[in-house]
């Protein structure tokens, strides 16, 4: 959205309206590919449905190479974006906590209020337990403090620390989740089909 | 695995693949033109004489006056540890690494004209930051420091206080002129010669004889 702000494509005052306008894109499109059910997410742990590897592996590559292509025709600058610092402990135990998280609920927090907003019980019981969980976290946040910046690696990118062009990255990753996209669908084919 | 996703597969490895073939030099050199447009028209870019002077004489280290006019204007006049980079040898010597001083304000300054702000804006898109342009260059310099006027009786005391400091700017250069304002106590002794034109003369032919 900034980009098109900046390059004043969209007017600073429209911007609400167009986020609005994509958030709810998105949200119908999450929607009617079935992410509202909290089995179809668990199904990637389980190994009977893969659709959400796929979509946001796609989305993934999709915008990585876009915006590489954007930036060599000038319409926007890739490096100029801002690149978090890397906090390698706090993040490999959040990945940790995540992934539990996933397969137990089936939800990440954006299917969760796509499934409640269609009313879904287990959406709602989710979005409350992440609200719990927002409530614990900051009265404990004295104590979690040093874990929660520990391991600060600045804002390193895999392409700074392998010395790669951006464009021989994003090949190695597209060939990687191609890869990957064939091994789903040999584990799919061992699995008994679910009906949800 | 279906028709479509093969499909699918052959069309992101093939873009992907087109990636490699791409020129791996940047499009977009240098700062963004927008922010250029902000930092040429900053007003903040503007570094008063009175401040400069003030770090010349403290020998403020963080502090890189740099000349930008002719080679000829530079020697017959220039500010006291100011380097000389002419306007055209700016983007050499920014690309060269010579104005990247990540703890130094750099100060481009000429006659007062445009041309040291045309300096600082070579400069910013060679990745030159902190730099900035003396208030009406030389000029400004001479007729506030060297020629500095004396305040009026009606004056307020931050003036009064700003001309003894630029006199005395001047007085620590060696660049001071007697002043010539009337009233004031020194002119007249200042301007008296200490030997007249015309006694030379008739000594010299005095000798002659």
């Amino acid at each position: 959205m900034e980009s098109f702000i900046s390059t004043g494509l969209i007017n600073s005052e429209w911007s609400s309206v167009f986020a609005v306008g994509i958030g709810g894109a998105i949200g119908f499109v999450l929607e009617s590919s079935g992410f509202s059910s909290s089995r179809k997410v668990a199904g990637t742990f389980y190994g009977y449905d893969f659709t959400s590897l796929r979509v946001f592996l796609m989305a993934g590559i999709t915008s990585l190479i876009g915006l590489l292509y954007m930036d060599f025709f000038g319409w926007i600058d890739f490096f100029s974006f801002n690149i978090p610092d890397t906090y390698i402990w706090p993040t490999l135990l959040g990945s940790i906590f995540m992934g539990v998280g996933f397969v137990a609920s089936g939800f990440c927090p954006g299917t969760s209020i796509l499934s409640a907003a269609i009313g879904k019980l287990d959406g709602w019981i989710f979005i409350g337990s992440t609200m719990v969980g927002i409530f614990l976290f900051t009265i404990l946040f004295p104590l979690l403090e040093p874990i929660y910046n520990a391991g600060n690696l600045g804002a390193i990118t895999i392409t700074d620390v392998l010395g790669l062009s951006s464009y021989v990255y994003a090949f190695i990753v597209t060939l990687i989740v191609i890869a990957l996209f064939y091994l789903a669908t040999l584990i799919r084919r061992r699995k008994t089909t679910v009906k949800y | 695995m279906k028709r479509s996703y093969y499909i699918l597969s052959i069309v992101f490895v093939g873009i992907a693949f087109g990636l490699l073939f791409l020129p791996q030099y940047k499009v977009k050199q240098g700062i963004n033109p927008e922010i250029l447009l902000q930092q040429l028209n900053d007003p903040t870019r503007i570094i008063g004489i009175d401040e400069v002077a003030e770090r010349m004489i403290t020998k403020d280290p963080t502090l890189l006056l740099v000349d930008v006019r002719l080679s000829w204007d530079f020697e017959d006049f220039s500010l006291p540890g100011a380097i000389h980079i002419p306007l055209t040898e700016i983007v050499f010597a920014a690309n060269e690494g010579n104005l990247t001083h990540p703890h130094k304000d750099i100060v481009f300054y000429s006659n007062g004209d445009i041309t040291a702000n045309q300096a600082r804006a070579i400069a910013l898109q060679h990745g030159v930051t902190n730099s900035y342009v003396l208030e009406g260059g030389l000029n400004n310099w001479f007729t506030s420091i060297i020629m500095a006027t004396p305040p009026t009786e009606t004056a307020t005391e931050v003036e009064y206080e700003q001309y003894m400091f630029r006199r005395s700017v001047a007085v620590y250069f060696g660049m001071a002129i007697p002043n010539k304002a009337k009233g004031s106590a020194t002119t007249k002794k200042e301007l008296v010669p200490l030997v007249k034109a015309n006694d030379k003369k008739e000594s010299i032919e005095e000798e002659g004889c």
